[in-house]
């Protein structure tokens, strides 16, 4: 027989431990199955949270965009027929932007006097404050502005010389530079000369608003829904006229809309008809706007409406119907998932030229889109990162609990490993080898778990798998990584206690303990 | 360490080297009044290519004596030398490299892997020798064939008898060429046919190997195979005996001297 080279006690290989811990785990498939579902189920469930975290937001983000136009239209619809309101005027003036650069354009029209110029320039200047008091923390803010909001605080000062000369004080006490950047003087110039100035011209703005909107109904009593319907560029040119500051593009798109909002204002009134009503909810299922809107959304529903119910007065044909219950449909949706959504806001501009970026642009001021910046902390609520931590724990405990009665119930294969010369690192080995194991597969499946789980939420709670198309992939790749890396973090700890007390014990005494 | 002699006399050394050497070993376990004292001073010496049979009721401390030359479980005190090493020194590492390369465990329970087939059982205590993959198959197959069991290598223990189970065990003891193999009651869970085998076999490894076989049993038939036979009895070695000493008949023993 050939005689054994004898080399040193060596520790296992990766590959000789991982092949002894799989044959012991296939030979125990049930107790493996479970500590490996306990993992993927953790896992999963982290997954789930941080994933369903980014795409929310990121869809919401989405379906914020992709509403733009028609916030846009009915901002517009809203404004031929009601001056804008003054924190709005004063928001807009010298605002950033394609829409802010038009309606400032129109409100310098409107403020009709030579003072134009500075009006714009004491917007400007208010912006730059409110970027400042916006800066401030909740104490801050609590001492400075003493509850009220930028517009009334600034009116007080401007009124009362006693309360300037308090927040000189005030400043000095919290140590805060002066409001809006520029000088201190420069503040309280604003304060006392700029800021009435300005409520001057907004007032004036409205007023000459109010003058345009009279013009347009003088020169057609119509509503404006009905007008925005006739074909050539009557009504286009009458809103030049009263000096509205429309784009060609943007009326187009109004026309759009509007022909959009009287088929559902035409649906809706034809569900006002007792009979009709009544035919519409045998074949609908229901006569509420969205279920019908969502009925005609369809080719079949649209062609059966514009047949069957529509009066000979509507001059809509199957597609207008389809398009608009698809239209409908898609906003609706879209609205739901926006619910309480705050846009991030572009940086405000600076009043003073040449100090733009002060170095200290906030996180959330960045475009929305840069994949980079999306850091799990920021992305989920404080009482859902417990809501993690406590599942974590949860498993951790499930995990070692099942652990430890696999290392206890092979207590006399441990006995009989050693008294065939295996080290106690080897044993060790053995065990976290198959915990590393276990880790891993549950890891990997809960992930797949989680993504499914997420994707599933996403179809339910926001209506496609187009939230896909707006995910952030790196994010999720690393959400998922990190799981994945808590997943097999969490079984290796948790096999290295119960691995540790088995590997420590004398043969006989391990064959004793059962 | 309690240098008290036992009672008997340490039992005369033997003729050839040394491998086993005892020194009033004494195991107890708990404490104070409720203390179970399994050996109260045992001296012993065991040579090279011996086959030493130690014999005794149950609850006579033969067990716990096994273990102790095994090195598988601490004396309370004494020592316990083999090759003159005392086993108390070694570290943890050492004692892994000696229960891997010096000593073969053969267990009244078999004590065989139960997710593992009998070659991959045979190969383990070669996989903490360092040897793997071809070469620890190869040797592997070598002992089982050696134990007639060649053909059933792919077998795991719950397909396999007792007997064929205890010479998988065996075999696997070999795998890395001890110089004592240590059988714990081998052949108590086994007819008699098999155990008749089962000591067939040990005493064939002992003659043609050269390797120290150290039996705890109470199989009588164990009396004619061996050179020396221990009589231990309440934690003390009783009665040391030579295989020429001892009369046997069918089934019964008749002791002398």
């Amino acid at each position: 027989m050939s005689p054994i080279e004898a080399k040193d006690q060596a520790p296992l290989s990766v590959g000789r431990c991982a092949r002894l811990a799989l044959s012991g785990m296939s030979y125990r498939l049930l107790r493996s199955g479970i500590t490996t579902a306990i993992l993927a189920l953790a896992v999963a469930f982290l997954v789930h949270v941080v994933t369903h975290a980014i795409w929310t937001d990121r869809a919401q983000g989405w379906a914020w965009n992709a509403l733009e136009p028609t916030r846009t239209a009915d901002a517009w619809l809203t404004r031929l027929t009601t001056p804008d309101p003054v924190a709005q005027v004063r928001d807009s003036l010298g605002g950033l932007g394609p829409a802010a650069a038009d309606r400032t354009a129109e409100y310098t029209r409107w403020s009709g006097r030579d003072d134009a110029d500075v009006a714009l320039g004491a917007a400007r200047r208010f912006h730059a404050v409110q970027a400042w008091a916006e800066r401030l923390t909740p104490t801050q803010s609590a001492v400075v502005l003493g509850g009220l909001d930028v517009s009334a605080w600034l009116s007080r000062l401007a009124q009362q010389p006693t309360a300037r000369a308090r927040l000189d004080q005030q400043l000095t006490a919290l140590q805060l530079g002066p409001p809006g950047a520029a000088g201190r003087e420069s503040f309280d110039r604003f304060v006392r000369e700029d800021w009435p100035r300005l409520s001057r011209a907004v007032a004036e703005i409205r007023d000459h608003h109010a003058q345009a909107i009279d013009r347009l109904r003088a020169a057609d009593t119509r509503p404006m829904l009905r007008r925005f319907l006739d074909p050539g560029p009557t009504l286009y040119t009458q809103l030049r006229d009263a000096g509205f500051e429309i784009r060609e593009a943007t009326y187009r798109e109004l026309q759009a809309y509007a022909a959009y909002r009287q088929v559902v204002e035409t649906v809706a009134a034809t569900l006002q008809d007792p009979e009709r009503r009544r035919r519409v909810e045998v074949r609908a299922g229901s006569a509420d706007l969205p279920a019908v809107m969502a009925f005609l959304a369809t080719r079949r529903g649209a062609a059966w409406w514009s047949q069957d119910v529509a009066g000979a007065a509507e001059d809509a044909t199957a597609r207008d119907f389809l398009t608009a219950g698809q239209r409908y449909t898609r906003e609706q949706r879209w609205a739901a998932a926006t619910e309480g959504y705050e846009p991030r806001r572009p940086a405000a501009p600076d009043a003073t030229p040449g100090n733009k970026a002060n170095g200290e642009a906030e996180p959330q001021d960045a475009a929305h889109g840069g994949a980079a910046e999306v850091t799990f902390a920021g992305v989920l609520p404080t009482a859902t990162w417990w809501l993690v931590g406590l599942s974590l724990l949860v498993c951790a405990v499930g995990v070692s609990n099942a652990l430890l009665m696999s290392v206890t119930e092979r207590f006399s294969e441990i006995a009989t490993m050693k008294c065939l010369g295996a080290m106690d690192r080897s044993v060790m080995q053995m065990f976290v080898a198959e915990a590393v194991i276990q880790g891993g597969v549950g890891g990997v499946a809960g992930v797949g778990i989680g993504w499914a789980l997420t994707a599933g939420r996403g179809l339910w709670e926001l209506g496609g798998l187009w939230v896909h198309g707006a995910a952030s992939w790196p994010a999720v790749v690393v959400a998922s990584a990190v799981s994945l890396g808590v997943g097999v973090g969490l079984a290796a700890a948790a096999a290295v206690g119960p691995a540790w007390v088995a590997s420590r014990l004398a043969p006989m005494e391990a064959m004793r303990v059962e | 360490m309690s240098e008290r002699k036992s009672e008997n006399a340490p039992p005369p050394p033997p003729d050839k080297p040394v491998v086993i050497r005892t020194l009033g070993l004494r195991k107890q376990y708990g404490e104070g009044e409720s203390a179970t004292h399994a050996l109260r001073g045992v001296d012993a010496v065991i040579g090279r290519g011996e086959f030493l049979a130690v014999m005794g009721p149950s609850g006579s401390g033969k067990s716990t004596f096994f273990n102790m030359i095994g090195a598988l479980d601490a004396p309370t005190s004494g020592r316990i030398l083999i090759d003159e090493v005392d086993v108390a020194q070694l570290s943890a590492a050492e004692l892994a490299f000696l229960r891997c390369r010096k000593i073969g465990y053969i267990f009244q329970q078999y004590n065989l892997i139960k997710y593992m087939t009998a070659l991959e059982n045979v190969t383990v205590p070669m996989a903490f020798a360092g040897v793997g993959g071809d070469a620890a198959r190869r040797r592997g197959m070598e002992l089982l064939g050696l134990v007639g069991l060649a053909e059933r290598f792919d077998h795991r223990p719950v397909e396999m008898s007792g007997g064929q189970q205890q010479r998988v065990a065996i075999a696997r003891a070999l795998c890395n060429g001890p110089r004592i193999l240590l059988a714990d009651e081998p052949t108590a869970n086994l007819d008699f046919k098999t155990g008749q085998a089962i000591l067939d076999l040990l005493e064939q490894i002992n003659r043609e190997r050269d390797v120290t076989v150290v039996c705890s049993t109470h199989d009588h038939r164990l009396l004619r195979l061996c050179d020396r036979i221990f009589w231990v009895r309440d934690g003390r070695i009783d009665r040391v005996d030579r295989k020429q000493d001892v009369t046997i008949t069918a089934g019964s023993i008749g002791g002398g001297g």
